[in-house]
C-alpha cells in the first residue's frame, strides 16, 4: 500500500474531516499528512468546520439523577485502569462492528479517536514507520503503521486477497516473549486495528493468528523496515 | 469553580479533581444529552452514550489541544462518535436529517455558558449549513451527524456515489468559507 499523493488527500480531506473515509484510504493520507504541511492544515481545517457542526444540536434537559450518575461514572474509574479499559472498549467495539458490518468499510468511535489522536501526535515529536503486512507465503496482505513518541501507536490495515474470522493480535518485540493484545475481524481478507501501546514499536514483529494457531499474517518492524 | 474557563475545568477534569468532574457534567450534560437524543433518538441510549462520553473526555482530557478547537465541540464529537457506534450496534436508521436542522436551535432557557457557547456560532453555521441546498444539507448532516459514509448517502439517497461525494465536498468547502478567517487558505480544489 503506497502513500497517498496531495491530489488524493486534498480529495478525501472533507471524507477524512467528518471521520466517514474508509480504513484503507484514511491510512493512506495519514501516512501521507504526516509529512506535508498543507495537506495536514487542509485536514484540520475541515475538521474543525465539522466538528464545530455539532453545536447546531439543540440541548436537552437529561433526565433526573444524570449528573449524579455521569459523575459517578467519571469518579469511579482508577488511573491504573485506563489503558485496560480502552483496550476493552477498542476489543468490544470492532468485535461488535465485525458482526454487522464490513469492518474495512465501518468508522468506529474507537478507529475515530485513534485517527484523532493520531493526528494530535503526528503534530508533536515522534517517528512514524510503517512495514508490509504479508501472508505466510510472503504474499502482500496490507500494511502495519507504527508511531513512536511521547505514546507509541500501532495500526494495522489488513488488505490480503483472503482470509476471515478473528485473529490474535500479537506482538513480538524485540529479545522478549510475545504476547497477545488484541483480536481483529478479518471479513473478505479485510480489516483494520489499532490500540497505543507501552512497547518499544522500533524493533516489533507483529502477528496475525488465526484460529488454529497459525501465524496467518505478519510484518517486522526494525531499522532495515524504516 | 463555577465561573472556571471550559479549560480549566477540563483540566480539572483529566486531574480527577472531585468538583472540578461535578463542574464540567453540569456546563456540557444539556448539550452532550441533547446531541446523543438528537442522533439516537432513545431516551435511555443517548443517556448511556452521554455519561460514556464523560468518561471519555475524562481518560482523554490531557489530548485535548485548544488550536483545534473549543472544548464544547471537542466533547461533542466525542459524544457523536459514541451515538453513531450506538446507533450502529442497535442497526438504527438515521432520523430525517431535515428534522434534525430543524431543530437546531438553542433552547431559550440555556444557561450563560450554553449561550456563550451558542451566540455568534450558532448563528453563522446555521446561515451556512441553511445557505447550502437542500441536497447538500442533507448529505452534510448524514455524515457530520449520523457518520454515514459516502456510499451509505448514495444508498439512502438514491444517487450516485460520485454524487454522494461531490454534495459532501460541496457543503464542507462552503462551511469551511464560513469559517475561514484572514489569513492564509490552504489549497482545497
Amino acid at each position: 500500500m503506497s502513500e497517498a499523493t496531495c491530489d488524493e488527500v486534498r480529495e478525501l480531506a472533507p471524507e477524512l474531516a467528518l471521520g466517514i473515509a474508509a480504513g484503507e484510504q484514511r491510512a493512506r493520507a495519514l501516512v501521507h499528512i504526516a509529512s506535508c504541511t498543507d495537506c495536514r492544515t487542509l485536514v484540520e481545517e475541515l475538521s474543525r468546520a465539522a466538528d464545530s457542526l455539532l453545536l447546531l444540536a439543540p440541548p436537552k434537559e437529561p433526565p433526573i439523577g444524570f449528573e449524579a450518575h455521569a459523575v459517578d461514572r467519571v469518579r469511579g474509574m482508577r488511573p491504573g485502569r485506563r489503558l485496560k479499559i480502552a483496550l476493552a472498549a477498542a476489543a468490544l467495539v470492532l468485535v461488535s462492528i465485525g458482526g454487522t458490518a464490513a469492518v474495512m468499510n465501518s468508522t468506529s468511535s474507537r478507529d475515530r479517536d485513534l485517527a484523532e489522536r493520531y493526528l494530535e501526535l503526528l503534530e508533536g515529536q515522534g517517528e512514524l514507520v510503517s512495514a508490509s503486512l504479508r501472508t505466510a507465503d510472503g504474499g502482500p496482505a496490507g500494511q502495519v503503521f507504527v508511531y513512536s513518541g511521547p505514546t507509541n501507536w500501532v495500526f494495522i490495515v489488513v488488505d490480503a486477497a483472503s482470509g476471515s474470522g478473528m485473529h490474535d493480535v500479537v506482538f513480538i518485540p524485540r529479545g522478549a516473549a510475545a504476547v497477545t493484545v488484541g483480536r481483529i475481524r478479518l471479513v473478505d481478507g479485510r480489516g483494520t486495528w489499532g490500540s497505543t501501546t507501552g512497547l518499544n514499536v522500533r524493533a516489533l514483529g507483529v502477528q496475525l493468528v488465526s484460529n488454529d494457531g497459525e501465524p496467518a499474517f505478519r510484518a517486522a518492524l526494525s531499522e532495515a523496515a524504516r | 469553580m463555577w465561573a472556571a474557563s471550559d479549560e480549566a475545568l477540563l483540566a480539572g477534569l483529566g486531574a480527577g479533581d472531585a468538583e472540578a468532574i461535578a463542574a464540567f457534567v453540569r456546563r456540557f450534560q444539556r448539550r452532550v444529552f441533547g446531541l446523543a437524543m438528537a442522533i439516537t433518538g432513545d431516551q435511555g441510549v443517548a443517556e448511556d452514550v452521554a455519561q460514556e462520553a464523560f468518561a471519555r473526555a475524562w481518560r482523554h482530557a490531557q489530548a485535548y489541544d485548544a488550536r483545534r478547537g473549543p472544548v464544547a465541540a471537542w466533547l461533542l464529537a466525542i459524544t457523536r462518535n459514541l451515538a453513531i457506534d450506538a446507533m450502529r450496534l442497535r442497526r438504527a436508521e438515521p432520523t430525517d436529517p431535515d428534522a434534525l436542522l430543524a431543530m437546531g436551535i438553542p433552547a431559550p432557557d440555556a444557561g450563560p455558558d450554553e449561550r456563550a457557547i451558542a451566540g455568534e456560532d450558532i448563528a453563522r453555521l446555521r446561515r451556512a449549513i441553511m445557505d447550502l441546498p437542500l441536497d447538500q444539507r442533507r448529505a452534510l448532516v448524514l455524515a457530520a451527524f449520523y457518520g454515514r459514509t459516502a456510499r451509505e448517502i448514495s444508498d439512502s439517497e438514491h444517487v450516485p456515489l460520485g454524487t454522494a461525494k461531490t454534495r459532501i465536498r460541496a457543503a464542507m468547502i462552503k462551511l469551511r468559507s464560513a469559517f475561514e478567517v484572514k489569513g492564509e487558505r490552504s489549497n482545497l480544489r
